[in-house]
C-alpha cells in the first residue's frame, strides 16, 4: 500500500491578512489587498498598484530576537511556520527535529539586501560590507532561520523557481518524508516586494498599469482569463503548510484539511502539450479548480490545458486568489495550494473572483457568483510560470 | 524499489583545466595542481586576500558568463554519456547559491535599477530547458555551499521514484566581488593558500567552476551500451537548526547525514572520503568531528581529501566538481591529495592523504558538502561490477 500524505496545519501571510482565517474571510467576501504601492515612489512608473503587507510585525506572531533584522522574505516566512505549526496543533519545543524536514520555495528572495549589500561595497569599499546583510540575503536564508526557530533538522531545502515552485515545494517535501522517514514536512512559499523586481517586470511590460488616483482592484488589477487583461500586480507573502504521513496525523487525531492525491512538478508546457496532470479525472465530480492565471498572456496556456483536462468532465468551479493576493511568485501557488484544502475541508466554495468577460479557451467553467455550501471531494490547483513551466496538485477531501 | 541509479557522463568547468576537459582536470587534480592563484577579474586592492581559483575564461559564445560555463559543463556531460540533448527525454537540477549575480553587480554599479534577464538563479534552468527543449521534471535548487550535492541527490531520488529515466544534474557558481567581500566580511578568507585540517588553516579560498552529471537509470543505460562511471548508492540532506553562518561545531547534522546515505546503501563503511574541507578552522574540525561520529574507530583508516585545497570553493559548483572526483576515483582507482598539508592539528587526526596521490582500492566514496543554513548533505557512489 502507498503511503498516504496529509495537510494538517496552515499559515499565511499575505496582503490580504494574516492568519488563514482572516484569509479565508477575503475571499469569502473578495476583499482583495491590492492598494497603491507605498514602500516606494511610483511617481513616473507604469505601475503604481502592489499586494503590500502593511506594518508587519513578526513579533505579534513569533517573538523572537535572533530574527529581528532578517529580511522581510524569512520574516513572513516564520510567521507563516509558526501559524501553520501552531494550526496542526503541534509544539516545536517538543518535537523530535530529527523527523521534521522543511522545503521553502522562492523566487527573487531577498534581493533588497543584495542590493544593500553590494551599494556599500562599491560606496565604501569591502570594510563596509556587512556580514549580516550577506548571511541574509542568500536565498536559502528564509528556509535556514526557520530550520533555526522550530529546530528542524531533518533537512532544510530551497527551491528557486517561477511562480509554480511553491507547488513544487510540496511535491519535494513529500519526496523527502518518504525518503528520508520523516513524520513531518513543512512546505512553504515566500517572497518580498522589491522595487528593482517591480521595475524590472514593469519593463517588460508585464503590470498592470491600473489607476493611480481612482485605485479599484476589481476594474484596474489583475483580470484572470479576462479577455481585456493587461498584466499581472506584484504581491508579497508567504504560506506554509504542515504536511503528514496520514498515518501519524491520525494517530494523535489532527484535524485533516485534505489529502494529497498526486503532484506533476514542473514540466516544461512550450514541449508537452499534454501534461497528464490527473491520473484518472473523475467525471461526474464537482470539482474546486484553483487556477493561477495572473492577468498575463500565459492565462491562455493554463486555459487550453485545462480545457483539454476537463473536456469530458462536469464544469469545475473556477477559483483564482491572484485579484485578492496579487502575484507573489513562489509563495503564490502553495497559498492557492492551502485555499483549495480550505475549500475541501470547509465544504465551503468562495463566490469566483473572476468577474469579467473571459478569453474563449475559459469560457467552459463556472463561476459562482456568491459562496456555495457543497461538499467537493476533489480540489486541483495549477500554476503555469512566466517562462511557460507548469506545476500541478490534485487534493481530495479526506473521507470520514 | 529496485530501481539503481548509475552516472554515465561527466562534464566539468574548474579552474585547473580552464576549458581543457575532464581528463585533464582529472590528471592535475591527481598531480596536486594548485589552481589559486592572484585575482585577475576585480581589482582585490582594499581586501587581505588576494587569490582566488578562477577559469581562465574561455569565450564560445556571447552569453553571460554563468550561461557560458552552465551550458559548457552541460554540454560536455550529454557528449561524455552520448546522449543527443535535442532528441532524448530527461530532466534538469540545477545547484547555485548565486547564479547570474555578475550581471546584477554589473547593472548596479552603473546605477541601473534593474534584474537583468540572467540574474535570477533559476534563469540558467530556463536557459538549458529552452535550448535542449528539457521536457522535465526540471527544479533549481540553492542549499549554499551544498547544492551541487543536493541538486544530484534529488536528481537520484527522481529517478528511483519513476519520475525521470534520466536526469542531467549539477552545480554552478561563478567568482564574483559580491561573494569574495560576503566572506571576507566572515573573515572566512585565506590570506596565502588553502591548507584543509592542517594545524594553520586560516581560511577559504573562493573558486568557481560548473559540473553536470549524467544520470540514468541501470536498466536504461545498459541496454544502450552506455559508459558506466559508477553508480550512486545513497543520498541524504540533514539541517543543524544551529546558526545561519556557523555549523554546529559537534557535526553531528554532517554525521547524520552520512548515516543515513550509509543507511540507504545498506554498508557500513567506505574506501575514500571527499571531503567538503574548506580550509576553515571552523569547518574542518567540524567535519572530522563528524566522520568520526559516523563510521567510529574505523574513521582512521578512511583516507580523507579536500580538492578544495587545489581548486578554491565554488559554492554550488563544489559539491559536483567533487561528485566528478569521486567517480573517476573509482573509476582510476587513486584519491586526489590534500596539497598545502604540513602541520597536523591535533584537532584533526585523520588521514587527509597529504600532497601526493595515492593507489587504492576504491569501491566506495561517500562525498560531504556542507553550507550556510546549516546544511550538510552526503553523496555516496560506489562501483557497478
Amino acid at each position: 500500500m502507498t503511503e498516504e500524505f496529509v495537510i494538517t496545519g496552515i499559515g499565511i501571510v499575505s496582503p490580504a491578512d494574516i492568519g488563514k482565517e482572516a484569509f479565508w474571510g477575503s475571499l469569502i467576501n473578495c476583499k482583495s489587498g491590492i492598494k497603491e504601492i507605498t514602500r516606494f515612489d511610483t511617481r513616473g512608473k507604469k505601475s503604481h498598484l502592489g499586494g503590500e503587507i502593511r506594518g508587519f510585525d513578526l513579533d505579534a506572531v513569533f517573538p523572537d530576537k535572533r530574527f529581528r533584522r532578517a529580511a522581510n522574505t524569512s520574516k513572513y516566512c516564520l510567521a507563516s511556520a509558526k501559524l501553520a505549526i501552531d494550526d496542526a496543533g503541534l509544539d516545536s519545543s517538543k518535537w523530535d527535529g530529527t523527523k521534521v524536514g522543511l522545503v521553502v520555495a522562492v523566487t527573487h528572495s531577498a534581493i533588497n539586501y543584495s542590493r544593500e549589500f553590494h551599494a556599500a561595497l562599491i560606496k565604501e569599499g569591502p570594510l563596509a560590507a556587512s556580514p549580516l546583510l550577506f548571511s541574509d540575503s542568500v536565498l536559502n536564508a528564509p528556509a535556514g532561520n526557520t530550520s533555526i526557530a522550530f529546530h528542524i533538522k531533518g533537512a532544510a531545502h530551497t527551491i528557486v523557481g517561477g511562480i509554480p515552485a511553491g507547488l513544487d515545494a510540496i511535491g519535494y517535501a513529500i519526496n523527502i518524508m518518504k525518503m528520508n522517514d520523516l513524520d513531518i514536512c513543512l512546505a512553504g512559499g515566500a517572497e518580498e516586494i522589491d522595487s528593482l523586481v517591480f521595475d524590472s517586470y514593469a519593463r517588460f511590460g508585464l503590470l498592470s498599469p491600473g489607476d493611480r488616483f481612482q485605485i479599484r482592484p476589481q476594474e484596474e488589477g489583475i483580470k484572470p482569463f479576462g479577455i481585456d487583461r493587461n498584466g499581472f500586480v506584484i504581491g508579497e507573502g508567504a504560506c506554509v503548510l504542515v504536511l503528514e504521513k496520514n498515518k501519524t496525523a491520525l494517530e494523535r487525531s489532527a484535524r485533516i484539511y485534505a489529502t494529497i492525491s498526486s503532484f506533476n512538478t514542473t514540466v516544461n508546457l512550450k514541449t508537452s502539450k499534454s501534461p497528464k496532470i490527473f491520473r484518472a479525472m473523475p467525471v461526474d465530480e464537482s470539482i474546486y479548480l484553483s487556477t493561477g492565471a495572473n492577468g498575463t498572456a500565459h492565462d491562455s496556456t493554463e486555459a487550453e490545458i485545462l480545457k483539454t483536462e476537463f473536456a469530458k468532465s462536469k464544469k469545475p468551479y473556477i477559483g483564482n486568489i491572484k485579484p485578492i493576493i496579487g502575484e507573489c511568485f513562489a509563495a503564490s501557488s502553495i497559498t492557492q495550494a492551502a485555499s483549495a484544502a480550505m475549500v475541501l475541508y470547509k465544504a465551503i466554495i468562495p463566490p469566483s473572483t473572476i468577474r469579467h468577460d473571459l478569453t474563449s479557451e475559459m469560457r467552459w467553467g463556472r463561476f459562482n457568483a456568491s459562496e456555495e455550501n457543497i461538499e467537493v471531494k476533489t480540489a486541483i490547483v495549477s500554476s503555469i510560470g512566466l517562462e511557460g513551466e507548469g506545476s500541478f496538485l490534485v487534493l481530495k477531501r479526506q473521507i470520514g | 524499489m529496485n530501481r539503481q541509479v548509475v552516472v554515465t557522463g561527466i562534464g566539468v568547468i574548474s579552474p585547473l583545466e580552464s576549458g581543457k576537459g575532464l581528463e585533464v582536470f582529472w590528471q592535475e587534480l591527481v598531480a596536486g595542481k594548485n589552481a589559486i592563484k592572484e585575482i585577475n577579474s576585480f581589482d582585490a586592492k582594499g581586501y587581505e586576500c588576494k587569490i582566488a581559483g578562477e577559469v581562465e575564461d574561455f569565450k564560445d559564445s556571447e552569453a553571460d558568463r554563468w550561461i557560458r560555463f552552465l551550458d559548457s559543463a552541460f554540454k560536455q556531460a550529454m557528449e561524455d554519456a552520448n546522449i543527443d540533448a535535442n532528441a532524448a527525454s530527461f530532466g534538469l537540477c540545477v545547484g547555485t547559491v548565486l547564479g547570474g549575480i555578475l550581471a546584477g553587480q554589473e547593472a548596479w554599479k552603473n546605477g541601473k535599477q534593474e534584474m537583468p534577464e540572467t540574474y535570477s538563479l533559476f534563469s540558467g534552468e530556463h536557459y538549458l530547458t529552452n535550448k535542449y527543449n528539457i521536457k522535465g521534471p526540471v527544479m533549481s535548487i540553492s542549499t549554499a555551499c551544498a547544492s551541487g550535492t543536493d541538486a544530484i541527490g534529488i536528481a537520484y531520488r527522481n529517478i528511483l521514484w519513476g519520475k525521470a529515466d534520466v536526469m542531467i544534474a549539477g552545480g554552478i557558481d561563478i567568482l564574483s566581488e559580491f561573494a569574495f567581500a560576503g566572506f571576507n566580511s566572515l573573515k572566512a578568507l585565506t590570506k596565502d593558500r588553502v591548507r584543509p585540517f592542517d594545524k594553520n588553516r586560516d581560511g577559504l579560498a573562493i573558486g568557481e567552476g560548473a559540473a553536470f552529471l549524467v544520470l540514468e537509470e541501470f536498466g536504461t543505460a545498459q541496454k544502450r551500451g552506455a559508459k558506466i562511471y559508477g553508480r550512486i548508492s545513497g543520498y541524504a540532506s540533514r539541517a543543524d537548526a544551529n546558526h545561519l553562518t556557523g555549523p554546529d561545531k559537534e557535526g553531528k547534522g554532517l554525521a547524520s547525514a552520512m548515516k543515513a546515505a550509509l543507511n540507504e546503501a545498506g554498508i557500513s563503511r567506505v574506501d575514500y572520503i571527499n571531503a567538503h574541507g574548506t580550509g576553515t578552522a571552523y569547518n574542518d574540525a567540524m567535519e572530522t568531528k563528524a566522520i568520526k561520529l559516523a563510521f567510529g574507530k574505523s574513521a582512521y583508516n578512511i583516507p580523507v581529501s579536500s580538492i578544495k585545497s587545489m581548486l578554491g570553493h565554488s559554492f554550488g559548483a563544489a559539491g559536483a566538481i567533487e561528485a566528478a572526483a569521486c567517480l573517476l576515483a573509482i573509476r582510476d582507482e587513486i584519491i586526489p591529495p590534500t596539497i598545502n598539508y604540513q602541520e597536523k592539528d591535533p584537532e584533526c587526526d585523520l588521514d587527509y592523504v597529504p600532497n601526493i596521490a595515492r593507489k587504492a582500492d576504491i569501491k566506495s566514496v561517500i562525498s560531504l558538502s556542507a553550507g550556510f543554513g546549516g546544511q550538510n548533505a552526503a553523496l555516496l557512489f560506489e562501483m557497478v561490477s
